[in-house]
């Protein structure tokens, strides 16, 4: 009896299990499409990916476990799928097994039949790559190489999406017959035979394509070229990032200004008001704002990643990242960072070595992101007024410092917290091929689901916290607030609505100011002052570095309505009106120790709540989020202490 | 007639074109065993597609490629053989 029913509650789990580069995504994107998500596994940190295919009148759920080499190796990817195989993988108890092969890497594929038909679960093979296969010359004969490993094969090619029905044909009957355990007898002149028998032999391939792949690795993988063509792509990607993420960016921040603004104007002034505008709508767009570049990016890299490009991206840059204890994968994570953090972090899934991967994931924030570039220009400006070229110089400077700081912190975790052997550097090299479209678009999906659910539940849960503690105890209005109000009633009555206007917007930034003041976030400002006196700091700087934990760019608008007259969008303005604040003493607050303190302290600090939320989801731990925290908030701290002594001691102020 | 040639030679001494056979390495147990099942064994035959100056290099294994890292490739000792292709184990296999 069918093992495979129609469709019912309990339809039929098949893992699917292959080397690396055999196409395995594409088949699983062309049988599940977007019935799929990511999983992550109790006790693992490497995911797969879990969909549903319903075809020829069965469902079945399909587990992508990652591409491995063997299932017997001390690799995270090989104990998953043995774990699975073995049925200790809790919630993924596979009833039948779906092995991918590549034809033209036909002996390393039955390397891992042998181990995966030994374990006695109901198996079918999957025949990829057939195309290419015979534009090498060689044979491809599945129902030959079914006969010799006694289990249903069928030829599949998931980027055109041919065979899935006969795929799927291969699972059922493969789940119709008891499984026949071959491994015992298949030593390696089996194995030898089979591959000749099957595909016609090693001596029957074509040389063409290589010729073509050798005048394209004597580009890319050139120590020199390689660097250049390397730095030209990511250029050229990044520019499309921003250009391209520029419109739906805007459309995303209108959106959510224009639902707060209609929120703020129907529901009534209060609390609740407050809550769902300020810290719901405000709080995730602030995150959500950065989908198309986290869309933008997983597509181009996708598409990257299936040209064959990539690997050898990685492989040239393996030289210069290994001097710092990171693989040549880590720089693609680094330099997405300079967008954002986010995509940065999530990108880092391409590295296969998990501790590499964390080092990544740790110093990825070091680089400097698009939103710290409003606080860099107000610092450099009240920095050097008068001198464009020191203040580009100071703008670089902070990009290099933010890359070095990273760099040396990788080296640092991989000789310590981090400490172990990398993996060898041995990469795979696929062969260049023309993108899957389809595939990237279903990957980018994915990818911004992942993204969404951290938005919609980590990150929302902390923007309500940090509302909380900003909004809370109410402050009541300062006298001078309820005056200009009552001014403002008067001039309104008279007609004068422009002055009206002006005087409630003063009488706001007054509320705002002692909100500010009074609240949590601002009482714990000013408690904390102590510790931020050897930078320069009073307690409205204070206030100011505190309330931009959850974003480094709402120091601006704090230090505005703090010391100015309101947020305004003219850079050049807001810092005229900061360069002539002072303090109680009447000397200036931004010195220029202090401005050159503040600035390296917010080119180190860690001053991004989401950032931490995803390294908390990246890393399955809050732990390696706190770690990320402090180590980040204690150098920022030294080096801007040490920045303001420097400062002071070659004559900048006191 | 040509010199013979050495029995054994560290990848990293390959030429472009080459073709070898891994006769043993100096590589961890774990490390090994990647690359055995990546396919690159005492079994298999491979051929040198790049050989840069710094020890980085691709050889092809069947029809696939492997970039290695110059600190690998100087730890596996070859056996430069003169096998008509990169093939992997099939060397003395009867054609079909």
């Amino acid at each position: 009896m069918s093992r495979v029913a129609p469709i019912d509650p309990a339809p039929t789990r098949v893992a699917m299990v292959g080397n690396p580069n055999v196409g395995k995504t594409s088949l699983f994107n062309r049988l599940c499409g977007v019935r799929a998500k990511t999983a992550n596994f109790a006790g693992s940190t490497i995911e797969a990916r879990v969909g549903t295919c319903i075809a020829e009148g069965v469902e079945m759920e399909i587990v992508d476990l990652p591409g491995v080499y063997a299932i017997d190796l001390e690799l995270p990817e090989s104990r998953l799928c043995r774990d699975c195989l073995g049925g200790r993988l809790a919630g993924c108890m596979p009833d039948a097994l779906l092995l991918v092969l590549d034809a033209t890497n036909l002996a390393r594929g039955l390397r891992l039949f042998r181990s995966v038909a030994s374990s006695g679960r109901p198996l079918a093979i999957a025949l990829t790559m057939t195309d290419l296969a015979r534009a090498r010359g060689l044979s491809v004969d599945a129902h030959r190489l079914a006969k010799i490993l006694g289990v249903p094969c069928a030829i599949a090619n998931g980027r055109a999406g041919t065979g899935m029905e006969t795929v799927v044909e291969a699972v059922k009957a493969a789940c119709e017959v008891p499984p026949t355990v071959l491994a015992a007898g298949l030593h390696d002149a089996w194995l030898d035979e089979t591959v000749v028998a099957s595909v016609g032999g090693p001596h029957s391939l074509g040389l063409e394509s290589d010729r073509m792949t050798d005048r394209l690795d004597a580009a890319f993988v050139h120590p020199i070229l390689g660097g250049v063509v390397f730095l030209a792509a990511m250029a050229l990607m990044f520019f499309a990032i921003f250009r391209l993420a520029e419109i739906p960016m805007t459309i995303i921040e209108e959106s959510f200004a224009w639902l707060g603004a209609t929120l703020a104007s129907v529901l009534p002034e209060g609390v609740l008001t407050s809550l769902l505008v300020d810290g719901i709508i405000g709080g995730v767009a602030g995150t959500v704002v950065f989908l198309p570049q986290i869309c933008l990016l997983f597509f181009l890299l996708a598409l990257l990643e299936d040209t064959g490009y990539l690997a050898r991206a990685a492989f040239v840059m393996d030289r210069i990242m290994c001097r710092f204890g990171l693989p040549g994968q880590a720089f693609v994570p680094l330099l997405s960072s300079h967008a954002c953090a986010l995509p940065g972090m999530m990108s880092a899934r391409m590295i296969p070595d998990p501790r590499d991967r964390l080092a990544t994931i740790l110093v990825a924030p070091f680089m400097s992101c698009s939103a710290r570039v409003g606080v860099y220009v107000l610092l450099v400006t009240l920095l050097f007024p008068d001198s464009g070229l020191l203040a580009g110089l100071a703008f670089a400077g902070c990009y290099a410092l933010g890359a070095i700081a990273a760099l040396v912190t990788a080296a640092i975790c991989r000789k310590t917290i981090l400490r172990g052997k990398s993996r060898p550097m041995v990469l795979e090299l696929p062969p260049y091929r023309v993108p899957d479209l389809r595939s990237a678009l279903l990957t980018t999906y994915d990818r911004a689901l992942v993204f969404l659910r951290s938005a919609g539940t980590v990150i929302l849960a902390i923007c309500i916290v940090m509302w909380w503690i900003s909004a809370f105890p109410r402050a009541t209005p300062p006298e001078q607030a309820a005056a200009l109000e009552a001014q403002a009633l008067v001039a309104a009555n008279a007609g004068d609505e422009t002055t009206a206007q002006s005087l409630r917007d003063e009488a706001a930034i007054l509320t705002n100011r002692a909100q500010q003041r009074e609240s949590f976030a601002g009482r714990i400002g000013g408690a904390v002052q102590p510790a931020f006196e050897p930078l320069g700091l009073d307690d409205r700087l204070t206030v100011a570095v505190m309330t931009s934990f959850l974003a480094r760019e709402v120091f601006r608008s704090t230090m505005t309505v703090l010391v100015g007259s309101g947020d305004s969008d003219d850079d050049s303005a807001v810092a005229d009106e900061l360069a002539q604040a002072t303090r109680v003493d009447g000397t200036p607050l931004f010195d220029p120790p202090t401005s050159a303190a503040l600035l390296v302290f917010y080119v180190l600090a860690l001053q991004c709540l989401p950032t931490l939320a995803v390294t908390r989801r990246e890393t399955g731990s809050w732990k390696w989020a706190a770690l990320q925290f402090s180590w980040m908030s204690a150098i920022a701290y030294l080096l801007a202490w040490l920045t303001r002594l420097l400062v002071i001691a070659l004559g900048g102020g006191t | 007639m040509s010199s013979p040639r050495p029995t054994r030679l560290p990848l990293t001494q390959l030429k472009r074109g080459d073709r070898a056979m891994v006769a043993d390495s100096t590589l961890s147990e774990d490390d090994r065993a990647v690359l055995h099942a990546m396919g690159l064994d005492e079994r298999c035959t491979f051929t040198v597609c790049r050989a840069s100056a710094n020890g980085t290099c691709i050889i092809q294994l069947e029809a696939r490629r492997l970039g290695l890292s110059p600190e690998l490739a100087r730890r596996i000792l070859t056996r430069p053989c003169d096998c008509p292709d990169s093939s992997c184990g099939a060397s003395d296999a009867p054609t079909p």
